[in-house]
C-alpha cells in the first residue's frame, strides 16, 4: 500500500524511488509544521530520498530512512504523518532492490573511480 | 688491616669516580636566566587567547571556562557583536576577559571546557613579578598579538601589553 | 475529593482528580515527562511530541500532555518503547536547531538543553546543512527573535490568543516554512509582550535589553516584588555585579498567575538613572551641601521639634506614598503621631477610608466569583495583571463581567453589561444601583432621585438590568479604584457593597484596586488624618490608646493632603515631610501648589528621584527605593509580601533614616537591626497584620486580616456641582506613561502617547472639532495642548484625557478632587 489508504497500481516501468520521493515531496509540502516529527521528518526524508534518487546515496541512509519511518509513525499530532511514512516505508520493504540499485551504481562507481 | 685500608681506597675512588665523570660531563641544570629551557607544547603555564584565521578573536564571550574555572579567577563580560565590525566570529563577544594569574592553579579546565579553543595554557613559564596587580591578566595580555594564531613557533615574548 | 481517579505510572500509584493531565499527575509524584509545547497556564496542546509515553491498551504512543487520566491508567514513562521515540522526537528537533549553546542566551537555562542531556540521542544523524533563517530580528523595541533558534512550540502564539487574548503574536506560514510573527510585521508591542520571553523553551525569543550581556548562571538572582502597580507581582530581579540585568517572572498563582506586565519587565531604567537622589542635602545659604545622611535626618528631626514646639503640632505634617513599603509607612507614623504629635498625615488627593463592610478578596477570588463587577476601574492602563486574571476569568472561568464605569475600557469587549455614567455622577450612579437592589431587599434606601438618566446617563432599565445581574450572582467580586471615584462616592461605594452583601444567600467582597504599588498598605498603616494604623478612627480615642499604650490618642483633627496644602498657602503650616511623592506635578493646580511649597520654613523631601518637588525643598534626603529597598508591602488583594532586595547600595535604608530621625527625638530609642524588626514591631501593633512575620510571608506572601470598616450610616448624595464652564474633565491613567520613572531613555519610550483628548461625538461637533486636530484645554488660567480623538469614550458633557507625561502637567487643569470643568477650545490661528 502506498499513501493514505488508497491503492496505486504502477507498472514496472517505474521507478519506485522516484515515485517515493515525489509522493514524500507531497507529504513535505503538505505538512502544515504543528507537530516536529512530521514537520521536520517529511523534510528530511525528502532529502535523503533525493540523495539516492540523485545517485549520492549509500545503505547506511536507506537504513536510516527506515529508522526515520519508525520514529514518525504513529507519533504524529495527526494522520499525514503516517501517511507520509507509508509509501517511503513500504517502498523500502517491498522493492529494496530498486534502493539497492541506485546505491550500487554509484558504489561502483566509487570503485571504479 | 691492609686489606681494609686498600678496600677503603678503592671505593673511595669509585665515588669520587661518579663525582669526577659529572665534574665534566655536560650538567642537566641550565643556568636560567641566561638560557631558557623549552617547555613541551603541552606544558600547562600561562593563558593565550586565540584568533582565528580572520584575524577575529574566537572567543565568543561564552563564559564556560570562567563557570569552569575551580577557584574562580576568569572574569568574562560578554556583549553583542555590532555585525558591520565584528569582534568575534559569533553573535557575543567577550568585552570584558580577565584572568587573575595569581589565583590561577594551571589546571587547564578552562582550555577543555573552552568550546571553540579560544583559551589555552600554553609553554610561557615565566610568571614571576614584584606587582601583584600585573597579575590581572586582561583581554589585552591575553590575546595573541598582533598576528593571527602564529604562536606555534614561539611564544616567548609574542604578547606585550597593547 | 471523591472524584479522585487512581492511576499507575511507572508502577506508583497516584489519585488526582478528574480531568488532571497525565503530565500534572506525574509531576505530583515527582516523576519528570520532558515536555516542550506544554505550559501549565496554556493548556494542552501537543505538537512537539516530546512527551509520549506509553499507556497499556493503547496501541500508539500517547501525549502525556494532552492526555486526561482515565480510571486504571497505566503508565510507563520510561520504557524502551518510550525511551526510543523521545530520542526520535528529540532528533528531529534538534535537526534544523543551530546548536549554538554557547553564544545563545537561554543556555544554561534552556529546555531544549537540559531534555536532549536527558533524554536525547548521544548524536546527530543529519547530513545536510542545517537549515538557515533569518537571524536576530527585532519583534518590537524589547523583544528580539532568532527565528533559527524556535522549535515551533507555539508557547507563545498561544500566549497571545489564550492569556492576552490579542492575537498579535501568530504563526506564519505552514509546513516546514512557518514562523512567528505578527501581522503585517508590526511590532509585537502589548502591554505583556514580555512573558513570551520567559515561556520560550530555547533562546529564540530574547529580552533585547539583555542580549548576550551575561550568562544565566553568571546572574544574582533576587526574588522580589515588582513596584509599579498594586498587583505586585512577584518577580525575579538578576544582577551581575551589582548591576541590574533583567527581570523575570516568579509565578505566585495567587498573585500574577505567572505573568508579569511589560512595565515591570522592561521599566526599571529608574534603578541606573542619572536622577536619582543619592545624597542627603541641606539648602544652606541658597546653596545645596551635601552632609551624612544620617546627620542631616538627626537635624531634621530637630528642626521639625522646634517647629512644633514653637508653632504646635498642627504646624507640620507628612504627605507619604502609596509607593513605599509598609516597614518605612510605619516609622512615619510613629515619628509623626507620637514623636511630634500631629495627626497630619496623608497619602493620596481622593477621598478613601481604610476597610470594608465586605470581604476582602484577593486575586484567586476573580476567578471563583459568578460575577466581577468593575467600578471605576480601567485594569488594563492601571492594573495589567488583574487585567490578565479578569480576562481568564470571564473568557475560561465562565466569571460574568459587569463594568459601571465613566469611560470606556478594553474589558467592555467582554463584558455582559457595561454602563457608562457621566463624568462625575459616580456618586449618583452607585447611589441608583444601591437603590435599585435595596428596593427589592427592602432595606434603607439612599434618599434623592436617582434613578433619572438626566442625572447619570444611565437609563433606569439599563441599571435595572445591572441589579438583576448582581442580584442574580451566588458570589460577587467588586473591583474598584478608589482614585477614579469624585468626592466622597467612596462612601456611596461602601453602602453599595453593604447592600449587595445583605442579598440573600450572597457571597460579596470587593477589591479596593488603586493603581499604586502600596495605597492598601499606606492606608492600613495609618498615613491618613483621621485614621490610625488598622483602621482605627482616631477619634475612638479608646482603642487608639488600647492598643497603643495611654496617651496616645490625639485631640487634634488631622489634615489631609490638599489641606495641607491649604494651610501652608495660608502660612499656618510651617514644614512639610513630603515621602516620594511629588505634589507640585501629582496634586492639583501646580502654581498654588508651588507657592505654598515657598512658603514653608522647613520643606524635606525624601525620595529617591529628582523630582519638581524636591527642587524647592529646604532639605532632601535620598530613599533607596524599588530594586535597592526591601521591605514588605500589601497588594489590592491584602497579601502582604516581601520585596526583597536586588541590588547593593551605600546608602542608610529608608527605614533607617526615619528610625533615626525617630530616635534622635525619643527618650527610648528602639534600634531596629533589619527591616524584619519593624516587620515584627508592626504585627504586633497594627490590626490585622498579627500573622506577618519573615517566616510566614516568605514564600507566597500572607493575606492580611480583613479590616472592618465602621458603616451603618445610609450616606447622603452631595451636592452635584452641575454649574460649570465647558466640560467635565476626567484625567485617565495610562500605563506607560513619561515620568520619573519610565523617562525619555526607557527602552518603553515607544509606547509613549501624544497628548490627547477624547470627545464624544456630540460635543465634538458643538465644538467643531474632529479627529486629528488640535486643540486647547483651559482652565486655571493655564492651557494645554491636545490631540482631538473622537472616540465616544465618555458621554456627552465630558473630556477624557489620558495622563501621557509629567511634562503634560494635566494636573493643573484641575482644583480639587471632585468635578472639574475645562474649556476645549481650537488654538487661536496666527
Ligand atoms: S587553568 Fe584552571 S585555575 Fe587557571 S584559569 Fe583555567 S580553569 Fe581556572
Ligand atoms: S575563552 Fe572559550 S570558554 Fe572562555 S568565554 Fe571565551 S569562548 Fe567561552
Ligand atoms: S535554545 Fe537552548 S539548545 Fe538552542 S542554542 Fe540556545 S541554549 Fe542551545
Ligand atoms: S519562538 Fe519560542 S515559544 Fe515561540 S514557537 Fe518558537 S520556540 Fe516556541
Ligand atoms: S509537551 Fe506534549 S506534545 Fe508538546
Amino acid at each position: 500500500m502506498l499513501g493514505s489508504g488508497a491503492l496505486i497500481v504502477m507498472d514496472h516501468t517505474v521507478n519506485i524511488v522516484e515515485a517515493a520521493l515525489r509522493m514524500s515531496y507531497f507529504y513535505m509540502h503538505e505538512s502544515c509544521g504543528k507537530c516536529t516529527p512530521c514537520r521536520e521528518g517529511t523534510r528530511w526524508m525528502y532529502q535523503i530520498l533525493n540523495d539516492i534518487q540523485n545517485g549520492k546515496g549509500s545503505s547506511k541512509q536507506v537504513e536510516k530512512l527506515e529508522d526515520i519511518c519508525d520514529n514518525m509513525s504513529f507519533k504524529c499530532f495527526c494522520a499525514l504523518g503516517d501517511a507520509a511514512v507509508a509509501p517511503v516505508a513500504s517502498s523500502i520493504m517491498h522493492f529494496r532492490s530498486d534502493y539497492d540499485e541506485l546505491i550500487k551504481n554509484l558504489e561502483s562507481d566509487e570503485v571504479s573511480a | 688491616m691492609i686489606l681494609k685500608t686498600f678496600d677503603g681506597v678503592k671505593h673511595l675512588l669509585i665515588g669520587l669516580g661518579v663525582t669526577f665523570k659529572n665534574l665534566f660531563s655536560k650538567p642537566v641544570t641550565f643556568s636560567y636566566p641566561e638560557v631558557k629551557r623549552i617547555m613541551p607544547e603541552r606544558y600547562r603555564g600561562r593563558h593565550f587567547l586565540n584568533r582565528d584565521e580572520n584575524g577575529l578573536e574566537k572567543c565568543i564571550g561564552c563564559s564556560l571556562c570562567s563557570i569552569n574555572c575551580p577557584v574562580g579567577c576568569i572574569h568574562v563580560v560578554s556583549a553583542e557583536n555590532d555585525p558591520d565590525h565584528p569582534v568575534s566570529p559569533g553573535e557575543r563577544y567577550a568585552e570584558v576577559y580577565e584572568i587573575n594569574l595569581l589565583r590561577c592553579i594551571y589546571c587547564g579546565y578552562c582550555e577543555e571546557a573552552c568550546p571553540v579553543d579560544a583559551v589555552v595554557l600554553r609553554e610561557h613559564y615565566e610568571l614571576a613579578d614584584y606587582d601583584r596587580d600585573k597579575y590581572l591578566a586582561t583581554k589585552g595580555d591575553l590575546l595573541v598579538y598582533p598576528e593571527p594564531n602564529e604562536f606555534k613557533v614561539n611564544i616567548l615574548g609574542n604578547t606585550t601589553r597593547v | 475529593m471523591s472524584e479522585d481517579i487512581n492511576i499507575t505510572i511507572n508502577d506508583q500509584p497516584v489519585s488526582v482528580p478528574k480531568g488532571t493531565l497525565v503530565v500534572e499527575a506525574a509531576k505530583k509524584i515527582g516523576i519528570e515527562i520532558p515536555v516542550f509545547c506544554y505550559h501549565e497556564k496554556l493548556g494542552p496542546f501537543g505538537c512537539c511530541r516530546m512527551c509520549l509515553v506509553e499507556v497499556e491498551k493503547m496501541p500508539k504512543l500517547t501525549t502525556a500532555c494532552t492526555q486526561t487520566v482515565m480510571p486504571d491508567m497505566v503508565v510507563k514513562t520510561e520504557s524502551p518503547k518510550v525511551i526510543k521515540a523521545q530520542q526520535g522526537v528529540l532528533e528531529f528537533t534538534l535537526l534544523n536547531h543551530p546548536l549554538d549553546c554557547p553564544v545563545c542566551d537561554k543556555g544554561g537555562e534552556c529546555p531544549l538543553q537540559n531534555n536532549t542531556f536527558k533524554y536525547g540521542p548521544g548524536d546527530t544523524r543529519m547530513e545536510f546543512d542545517r537549515a538557515n533563517r533569518d537571524k536576530a530580528t527585532p519583534l518590537s523595541p524589547v523583544i528580539t527573535i532568532d527565528r533559527e533558534r524556535c522549535i515551533a512550540c507555539q508557547r507563545c502564539t498561544r500566549y497571545s490568543d489564550i492569556i492576552e487574548q490579542e492575537s498579535a503574536l501568530v504563526m506564519l506560514n505552514r509546513g516546514f516554512n512557518n514562523e512567528v510573527g505578527t501581522f503585517n510585521n508590526e511590532p509585537y508591542d502589548t502591554k505583556y509582550s514580555g512573558n513570551v520571553i520567559d515561556i520560550c523553551p530555547v533562546g529564540a525569543l530574547t529580552n533585547t535589553q539583555f542580549r548576550f550581556k551575561a550568562r544565566t548562571w553568571d546572574l544574582d538572582n533576587s526574588a522580589t516584588l515588582c513596584a509599579h502597580c498594586g498587583c505586585n507581582c512577584n518577580m525575579t530581579l538578576g544582577s551581575r555585579t551589582n548591576k541590574f540585568m533583567r527581570i523575570e517572572t516568579r509565578p505566585n498563582d495567587l498573585v500574577d498567575d505567572g505573568w508579569v506586565c511589560d512595565k515591570a519587565r522592561f521599566g526599571y531604567d529608574f534603578i541606573e538613572s542619572d536622577h536619582r537622589i543619592v545624597e542627603a542635602t541641606n539648602l544652606v545659604d541658597g546653596e545645596y551641601k551635601v552632609a551624612k545622611t544620617l546627620e542631616i535626618a538627626r537635624q531634621t528631626a530637630e528642626s521639625l521639634k522646634k517647629i512644633v514646639d514653637e508653632y504646635g503640632p498642627e504646624s507640620i505634617g507628612f504627605i507619604g506614598s502609596p509607593f513605599g513599603t509598609n516597614e518605612e509607612l510605619y516609622l512615619y507614623h510613629k515619628l509623626f503621631r507620637f514623636t511630634l504629635g500631629t495627626n497630619n498625615l496623608d497619602h493620596k488627593i481622593y477621598i478613601d477610608t481604610p476597610g470594608l463592610p465586605v470581604d476582602h478578596y484577593d486575586f484567586l477570588n476573580v476567578e471563583t466569583a459568578n460575577l466581577v463587577l468593575l467600578i471605576g476601574s480601567d485594569p488594563a492602563e492601571e492594573l495589567p495583571i488583574l487585567d490578565l486574571r479578569i480576562k481568564k476569568a470571564i473568557t475560561r472561568k465562565g466569571v460574568k463581567l459587569a463594568i459601571l464605569n465613566d469611560q470606556k475600557t478594553e474589558l467592555d469587549k467582554i463584558a455582559d453589561l457595561s454602563l457608562m455614567y457621566d463624568v462625575g455622577s459616580d456618586e449618583i450612579a452607585l447611589a441608583a444601583l444601591a437603590n435599585s437592589l435595596a428596593l427589592e431587599l427592602d432595606i434603607e434606601m439612599v434618599e434623592g432621585e436617582t434613578s433619572d438618566e438626566s442625572l447619570t446617563g444611565i437609563a433606569e432599565r439599563r441599571m435595572k438590568e445591572m441589579a438583576e445581574l448582581v442580584r442574580t450572582a451566588m458570589k460577587v467580586c467588586v473591583v474598584y479604584n478608589p482614585a477614579s471615584l469624585t468626592g466622597n462616592s467612596i462612601f456611596m461605594l461602601k453602602h453599595l457593597l453593604g447592600v449587595i452583601n445583605k442579598i440573600p444567600t450572597m457571597e460579596c467582597g470587593a477589591i479596593p484596586a488603586a493603581p499604586f504599588t502600596n495605597s492598601l498598605g499606606a492606608m492600613d498603616m495609618g498615613i491618613l488624618p483621621d485614621y490610625y494604623p488598622g483602621g482605627i478612627s482616631s477619634s475612638d480615642s479608646g482603642k487608639v490608646d488600647q492598643v497603643w499604650g495611654d496617651g496616645s490618642s490625639l485631640q487634634s483633627k488631622g489634615l489631609s493632603a490638599l489641606e495641607m496644602i491649604d494651610k501652608a498657602e495660608s502660612g499656618e503650616l510651617k514644614a512639610l515631610l513630603v515621602y516620594r511623592n511629588n505634589p507640585v506635578i501629582d496634586f492639583p493646580d501646580r502654581k498654588r501648589v508651588e507657592s505654598a511649597l515657598k512658603k514653608l520654613s522647613l520643606l524635606v523631601v525624601h525620595d529617591m528621584m529628582k523630582t519638581e518637588t524636591s527642587v524647592l525643598a529646604t532639605t532632601v534626603l535620598p530613599s533607596n527605593g524599588p530594586g535597592y529597598d526591601e521591605g514588605t508591602t500589601t497588594n489590592i488583594g491584602g497579601r502582604v509580601q516581601y520585596r526583597k532586595r536586588g541590588l547593593n547600595t551605600k546608602n542608610s535604608p529608608d527605614w533607617k533614616i526615619i528610625s533615626k530621625m525617630i530616635n534622635s527625638l525619643s527618650e527610648k530609642p528602639i534600634e531596629y537591626l533589619t527591616s524584619f524588626s519593624v516587620t515584627e514591631e508592626l504585627s504586633q501593633t497594627v490590626p490585622g497584620y498579627s500573622e506577618i512575620s519573615k517566616k510566614s510571608i516568605k514564600k507566597e506572601g500572607k493575606t492580611r486580616e480583613k479590616i472592618e470598616s465602621a458603616n451603618g450610616v445610609v450616606p447622603e448624595i452631595g451636592k452635584v456641582e452641575s454649574s460649570g464652564q465647558g466640560l467635565k474633565l476626567r484625567i485617565a491613567e495610562q500605563l506607560f506613561a513619561k515620568d520619573k520613572i519610565l523617562d525619555a531613555s526607557s527602552p518603553l519610550a515607544h509606547h509613549f502617547l501624544p497628548s490627547t483628548l477624547c470627545l464624544h461625538k456630540k460635543d465634538a461637533l458643538k465644538l467643531d472639532l474632529s479627529n486629528g486636530d488640535q486643540a486647547i484645554l483651559a482652565a486655571n488660567g493655564v492651557e494645554v495642548k491636545a490631540i482631538v480623538e473622537v472616540s465616544n469614550r465618555c458621554n456627552p458633557g465630558a473630556v477624557i484625557v489620558p495622563r501621557v507625561s509629567d511634562d503634560q502637567g494635566l494636573l493643573r487643569l484641575s482644583r480639587s478632587c471632585s468635578v472639574n470643568w475645562v474649556e476645549v477650545k481650537k488654538p487661536k490661528v496666527e
